[in-house]
């Protein structure tokens, strides 16, 4: 059996279902996309609706399904939302923005390649760039990535080389991103069309994309990009793989060294055991670790739940005066940038020998997108607070005021953006347990975050801000900017809680069972038959979008440990022409 | 959930009052421009959650907030729609009143409505059944807003001395601007009712996304190529005023959006 429908498990369903494996799929959340199991128009309740995302339509909602929150051990714990995902059949990848950028060479051997890092638990994946990369290419096949070969960088295809799983051309570029872009060449940096799991034409019996433009953090209406379903569909058709939707699995019950089944909850109250002969985890890094505490795994060396990851998100923003960027337009982010994951950036090393540090990274940047019109009102009416509340101030902190900023949309729709998805090194320190008095509303005990970013990460704002900034000011004269690092929107708003929906480590793997939780094929350490399907595996976070490697890395090990039954799937048929 | 916290506080520039928005380009028929607003009258309103006293009240206050053209002279001079317009006072009557309905009015159907082609049905008047873990949030979270509310109409005609709703503008106007906590909790809802799409009750006619010349859903009909890659053209903002006290403020504003995941669209 398999605990979450998402990214990780879907790759799983299909390994182990064309493997002879007959798979009960258990996830909390609802089913919210239909149709998808055959090849044809999917269904789906998903539209082009913010305050339906605002009121979290696909995700828990934190006054039923809370998460505890502290920067570190001797700080008070908040109670609320903390970095939230999709939490419904096909996971996180309901509603991503589908992009699919490959990890680069030095993110599976940093401490081989890069030297040791003081402080932080910096160690070397289990397997190689080399190894994973035909792995890499068959999600790429089986999900269906648009993007071009032609259009990458030397310096990615110098970390991380070879023919991606391309099956269709780009789609259109977003307006705000192609002009970003041009700032990026300006400074000589190096743009190119973001890979994406978007149809760009029909494919797989789904439509092309439309462009309609509510696209990332919103489910498809039109199935033009599904992303996991994609592959959880070769696991339906063996017809081997059930899904339960709507039931929490909430502890792996252990026969000494062996799982024997699990307990589950139905969100309606009703509850039971299902024995199973194998344990698959693929709940996302912070619930599996949850549930490995709630199951009281066996950890001898005190790793369970430790080494938790987010990116260490920093945003720029352009502000065009002389036209409007319509980011509300087409796909996200179309394009985006790796020349900053570089550790030998210019000025990098310099500057990171100034901090004491060995090295500093940042990481993929997502290039143009914008925010959406109920966001832009409450960020106009936060602003029109803070500065009615100025003693003497001139502004009525409503009425024309208000409606002259809506109109003007300088945070909206004259606003281009650049999303900086930098490395976040693993500390033993930021970790997820469970909170010793809070619980959902099944009555399970919620997790509990303990996070801070590190020194390396707070270097690397301080370089990389300004050259964040520069690029916006060369994308156009008339530009205002700003770029902030998710830590510095903490200390400004009083809170210090991750948003990024990048989460990873946890269950860290690895060839040393003194510093992993599971083995360096994803098995959990003193247990016989239990796997990890999911991003909790990572031993280190990388510099790019994740969700890609979660796949491949599940791929990878679920291959190992299960057959090689499914590997006709996802095989380039010679069609790879992009 | 911090909703309340203060940036950095900064001296502001003096009268950033009346800001205009000045387009030194002609204005351009942006393609995929919202359709015109069906001319239907507005329906009889059944309120399920105020009283009509409250509603008046509330309206009145969104109205202050979200002026449309009877309420604010800048408003009347460019026809510009406001809260009273967009029926805003309804779209909160019907969020606090969401389990009065066979389905409860939280989340608007899908996958599109029928403002753009699609099939000729809106389906997002169709609204969703609540699974429970948004049974359970919600069976929380509404009772403690309709007291809110309740409360903030309290509030309001309290320091209005009698009806808030009937008092004269500046002393409204006064009123809001001391009491930040109802105001917050008024202006919070207004600008939902203003922008969300017309299904939950509010953006009546479409009135809150034409005062921004915002198309809204776009489904079926998407964009085309274009539409998504080229510049509309030269569309100059001279920023003074209020647009200048925003940028002073960009630190604190961008540092918001990044709490609250500003990158979507």
């Amino acid at each position: 059996m398999i605990v979450g429908s998402g990214a990780g498990a879907s790759v799983a369903a299909m390994v182990l279902s064309h493997n002879g494996w007959d798979v009960t799929i258990f996830e909390k959340g609802p089913r919210l996309i239909h149709g998808w199991e055959k090849s044809g128009p999917i269904k789906t309740v998903f539209s082009n609706d913010e305050l339906k995302y605002n009121r979290r339509f696909e995700e828990p909602d934190p006054l039923s399904e809370p998460r505890a929150f502290r920067a570190d051990p001797g700080s008070a714990t908040s109670i609320g939302e903390v970095n939230p995902l999709a939490s419904c059949v096909g996971g996180g990848t309901t509603h991503w923005d589908a992009k699919t950028p490959r990890f680069w060479d030095i993110d599976f051997a940093k401490r081989s390649m890069l030297g040791p890092y003081p402080g932080a638990d910096v160690e070397d994946w289990p397997f190689t760039y080399d190894e994973i990369s035909p792995h890499y290419r068959t999600v790429e096949r089986l999900m269906g990535v648009a993007g071009s070969q032609a259009a990458l960088p030397d310096l990615v295809l110098k970390h991380a080389p070879g023919k991606r799983g391309f099956v269709m051309p780009p789609g259109p570029m977003q307006y705000s991103s192609l002009a970003v872009a041009s700032g990026c060449e300006v400074l000589g940096l190096h743009p190119y069309d973001f890979p994406m799991a978007i149809n760009s034409r029909h494919h797989d019996g789904r439509p092309a994309c439309n462009n309609c433009g509510q696209c990332s953090s919103y489910g498809c209406p039109i199935g033009a990009r599904i992303g996991a379903l994609a592959v959880m569909r070769h696991a339906i058709h063996t017809g081997r793989v059930e899904i339960r939707d709507e039931v929490m699995v909430d502890k792996v019950v252990l026969k000494g060294k062996r799982a024997v089944g699990v307990h589950w909850v139905h969100s309606k109250g009703h509850e039971g055991h299902h024995s199973a002969d194998l344990v698959v985890m693929a709940a996302s890094a912070i619930e599996t670790a949850r549930l490995a505490h709630l199951s009281h795994f066996p950890d001898p060396h005190d790793r369970l739940g430790r080494d938790l990851m987010f990116h260490n998100f920093m945003d720029g923003f352009g502000i065009f005066l002389d036209r409007r960027m319509h980011a509300y337009r087409g796909r996200s982010t179309t394009k985006c940038m790796e020349d900053f994951a570089d550790p030998d950036f210019p000025g990098s090393r310099v500057f990171a020998k100034s901090m004491g540090l060995p090295y500093l990274r940042g990481g993929i940047c997502e290039i143009g997108g914008s925010q959406d019109v109920i966001a832009e009102g409450q960020i106009y009416q936060f602003v029109l607070d803070a500065l009615g509340s100025v003693p003497g101030g001139a502004v009525k902190p409503f009425g024309t005021s208000f409606k002259t900023l809506m109109r003007a949309s300088l945070l909206r729709d004259r606003l281009a953006g650049i999303s900086h998805v930098a490395e976040d090194l693993p500390y033993a320190v930021n970790r997820v347990d469970l909170d010793p008095k809070h619980r959902d509303f099944r009555g399970v005990p919620i997790p509990r975050v303990t996070y801070s970013p590190g020194k390396h990460e707070q270097a690397a704002i301080l370089f990389y801000v300004p050259l964040m900034t520069a690029v916006l000011k060369a994308a156009g004269a008339a530009t205002v900017s700003a770029a902030v690092p998710e830590s510095l929107a903490d200390s400004l708003t009083g809170t210090a809680i991750p948003h990024g929906a990048h989460i990873m480590g946890g269950m860290r793997m690895g060839k040393n069972p003194k510093t992993s939780v599971t083995d360096a094929t994803g098995m959990v350490r003193g247990l016989d038959n239990v796997f990890v399907s999911d991003g909790s595996v990572f031993p280190s976070s990388g510099a790019q979008n994740p969700t890609l490697t979660i796949m491949a890395t599940a791929l990878r090990n679920a291959t190992k440990n299960f057959g090689h039954g499914h590997a006709h799937l996802g095989r380039d048929h010679g069609e790879d022409a992009v | 959930m911090a909703e309340h916290h203060k940036p950095s506080r900064r001296q502001v520039v003096a009268a950033a009052g009346l800001a205009p928005l000045i387009s030194l380009a002609p204005p351009v028929l942006r393609p995929g421009a919202a359709p015109e607003a069906n001319a239907a009258a507005k329906p009889a309103d059944k309120l399920r959650f105020f009283t009509a006293h409250e509603a008046a009240v509330i309206e009145a206050a969104a109205a202050r907030l979200v002026p449309g053209p009877d309420d604010d002279p800048v408003e009347k001079l460019l026809n510009s729609p406001g809260a009273r317009e967009a029926g805003v006072v309804h779209y909160i009557d019907t969020m606090l009143a969401a389990f009065d309905f066979k389905v409860p009015k939280i989340f608007a159907g899908g996958p599109w409505s029928d403002r753009h082609g699609g099939d000729g049905d809106d389906h997002m008047a169709d609204f969703v059944p609540l699974t429970p873990r948004h049974k359970a949030a919600w069976k929380k979270r509404l009772p403690q807003l309709r007291k809110d509310f309740r409360q903030a109409v309290k509030q309001l005609d309290a320091a209005a001395g009698g009806s808030f709703a009937t008092a004269p503008t500046s002393k409204q106007d006064q009123i809001l601007t001391d009491l930040g906590e109802v105001r917050n909790l008024i202006f919070g809802h207004t600008i939902e009712g203003m922008y969300a799409v017309p299904e939950y009750g509010g953006n009546r006619n479409l009135a809150g996304w034409k005062s921004i010349h915002w198309p809204g859903d776009s489904q079926r009909r998407g964009y085309t190529a274009p539409e998504v890659e080229s510049s509309d053209g030269a569309d100059l903002v001279l920023v003074s005023g209020i647009l200048q006290a925003l940028l002073d403020e960009l630190p604190a504003a961008t540092a918001k959006m990044r709490e609250r995941g500003w990158s979507r669209g």
